[in-house]
């Protein structure tokens, strides 16, 4: 939602809730009876629609806006003294009356949704349905009721419809009731991160429900099951529910904005993590952002065909009835690594793909440097083996040689010297000696050039 | 491998090898090449040299220093098998006291300190091999 959108809708929503008091004619009871009811529906459109603005991928936030209208539009109607009321707008009036309470399922469903976009445990989703199923008959005994009112046409016997608009009204608050146990068992039953996670949220739609509790009254002492309540006792009670009322989209808001400090974490821990860190290092940093110390980040190891954990050694995943669960990452080749983390966080997909992608990323950046050094330790090799393979050719060369020509002419030096030596003491014998051996000049230029194998040498590889 | 023994079954340089082996005029020639090793014994035997045997690799070499326990041994630093200059200290045990020459087609210089710490006594360019070359080489060895 744009913040152009928010505030157009914010303006609604403060000129729907004066329209609404109006119909109503609340104005005509003490003002602080309309000033809380406009005070808990703004704070809940409020409030929602700056999770919706910072929020934009959680409904959470818009459904709290709905449930903000909702409750402007047909609040719980509380009269006290002398009700001063006309006939001035009996049908919007009617109307409203049918829809009474509409906010608090909607504020249930939010709770039993949260962080996700639908209730995930089935007991959750079997209450909402218990839930729309207990306003659905409230709105449709209550219209019954008003039929006079709403069509100008009397279907039933108001004094026969009343008991049965106080029995369909007990059995709404009995569900909100139980809704708000479910609840408080969901939040009690999170880990620590699940808490911390949604927390704020849980307690809020419990408190939402647990709120209308206090208007059992008017339908018990209706049904003579009690005396009616004393203006006393009933104001104090309805200023504690209302406060209570008001204090649900502040927490909800609350808590969505946790969250959102919580993705803010993840993106703070891929700045923190570094180039490569080692799997101890990635996982502290995903540690602190989700708020779950046992977290856990498994490696593929293609050469097992499992998952590692950070020594190396083979890990198993998460069983289903496991308080943690695995979240998979995979790769263009297959599996790269396994997220191990609390249950709780599952409940909270984006926050999840925020550590996942964080977790690709890390893995990548790993797998691209690995797959760099390789590379560069063949290059290393394949250079290695050409050198090599000159330095065998130059050394065959030089072999050759020493072996071939070079000896050769060394011998035919000292042949000749021999010839020369003995030339001094027999003439006829040093020219014998000699025969064959070639011009001594030629040979001692051949023995005056460089050797051999210093020639063979210049050819060795830069 | 050509050796050549005395009379008695004995290497008749034996008795002076050991008492005084630089003085002994019993040679070893290590080369692998043929020509090369024909033409040195001529060379040294001229010399009044007695080449009592001849190796072509390094194996050769140490067995025949065993058995023929020559006073001098000219060694070729490229044999086949090894490195001349790795044998040195073989030879040595081989045969104690021999004065071991290093031969080479390449210079001195080329080696670097490798000819001494190896152990050889001297160093001798092929190059420069000639008449009295050897003798006179032994001769200053033998100096105190």
């Amino acid at each position: 939602m744009t913040r152009r959108a928010a505030l157009l809708v914010a303006g609604l929503a403060l000129v729907a809730g004066l329209i609404s008091e109006h119909v109503r004619q609340v104005w005509t009871q003490p003002l602080w009876v309309p000033l809380t009811d406009l005070l808990i529906g703004w704070t809940l459109v409020g409030c929602g629609l700056i999770g919706a603005v910072t929020r934009p991928n959680q409904l959470a936030g818009r459904r709290i806006v709905f449930a903000g209208f909702l409750w402007i539009v047909a609040a719980p109607r509380q009269w006290f003294g002398d009700t001063g009321r006309t006939d001035d707008f009996l049908q919007l009036d009617a109307a409203s009356f049918t829809l009474v309470g509409w906010s608090d399922a909607v504020l249930a469903f939010t709770a039993f949704a949260f962080a996700g976009h639908r209730p995930q445990r089935p007991r959750d989703r079997v209450m909402v349905v218990a839930l729309v199923a207990a306003f659905a008959a409230q709105t449709l005994i209550r219209t019954v009721f008003s039929a006079p009112d709403l069509f100008g046409i009397d279907l039933l016997d108001r004094d026969t419809i009343m008991p049965w608009v106080a029995y369909v009204d007990l059995a709404r608050v009995g569900a909100l009731a139980i809704a708000g146990v479910l609840l408080c068992q969901r939040y009690l039953a999170a880990t620590p991160p699940g808490r911390r996670l949604l927390g704020p949220v849980l307690l809020a739609g419990a408190a939402s429900c647990l709120a209308p509790l206090y208007a059992a009254w008017y339908p018990l002492s209706q049904l003579g099951l009690i005396s009616p309540v004393v203006e006393d006792v009933a104001v104090p009670g309805f200023w504690l529910s209302n406060a209570l009322r008001m204090l649900v989209p502040i927490a909800m808001l609350f808590g969505i904005l946790r969250q959102r400090r919580a993705r803010g974490a993840v993106a703070a821990a891929l700045a923190s993590v570094g180039l490569r860190p080692s799997t101890v290092e990635l996982e502290r940093s995903l540690a602190e952002a989700f708020g779950d110390p046992s977290i856990r980040v498994l490696p593929w190891d293609p050469a097992t065909g499992g998952y590692v954990d950070a020594a190396g050694r083979p890990a198993a995943l998460p069983d289903a009835g496991d308080e943690q669960v695995a979240t998979l990452v995979s790769g263009e080749t297959g599996p790269t690594a396994a997220l191990v983390h609390d249950r709780s966080l599952a409940e909270d997909p984006t926050i999840v793909a925020a550590g996942v992608t964080l977790l690709r990323l890390v893995l990548d950046n790993t797998r691209l440097s690995r797959d760099l050094r390789r590379q560069l330790d063949e290059v290393r090799e394949s250079r290695a083996r050409i050198v090599h393979a000159g330095d065998a050719e130059r050394h065959r060369i030089e072999r050759n040689l020493h072996d071939g020509v070079q000896q050769r002419l060394l011998a035919l030096a000292l042949r000749l010297r021999r010839a020369a030596t003995a030339a001094q003491a027999d003439p006829d014998a040093s020219s014998a000696l000699a025969g064959g051996a070639g011009k001594r000049s030629q040979a001692r230029g051949c023995l005056d050039c460089p050797p051999r194998r210093h020639r063979a040498r210049r050819y060795a590889p830069a | 491998m050509n050796e050549r023994s005395g009379s008695s079954g004995e290497p008749r340089h034996r008795a002076a090898a050991l008492a005084r082996p630089w003085a002994s005029r019993a040679v070893l020639l290590v080369d692998d090449h043929d020509g090369f090793r024909t033409e040195a014994r001529a060379l040294l035997e001229l010399d009044g040299f007695d080449v009592v045997g001849e190796a072509a690799d390094a194996a050769a070499a140490v067995d025949a220093a065993g058995r023929l326990h020559p006073g001098a041994i000219l060694l070729d630093v490229g044999l086949p098998d090894a490195d001349g200059l790795s044998i040195v200290e073989d030879l040595r045990e081989q045969a104690p006291g021999v004065a071991i020459v290093i031969i080479s087609g390449r210079e001195e210089a080329d080696f670097g300190g490798a000819i001494a710490r190896a152990g050889a006594d001297a160093f001798i360019a092929k190059r420069s091999l000639g008449p009295g070359v050897v003798r006179d080489l032994l001769a200053r060895l033998d100096r105190p």
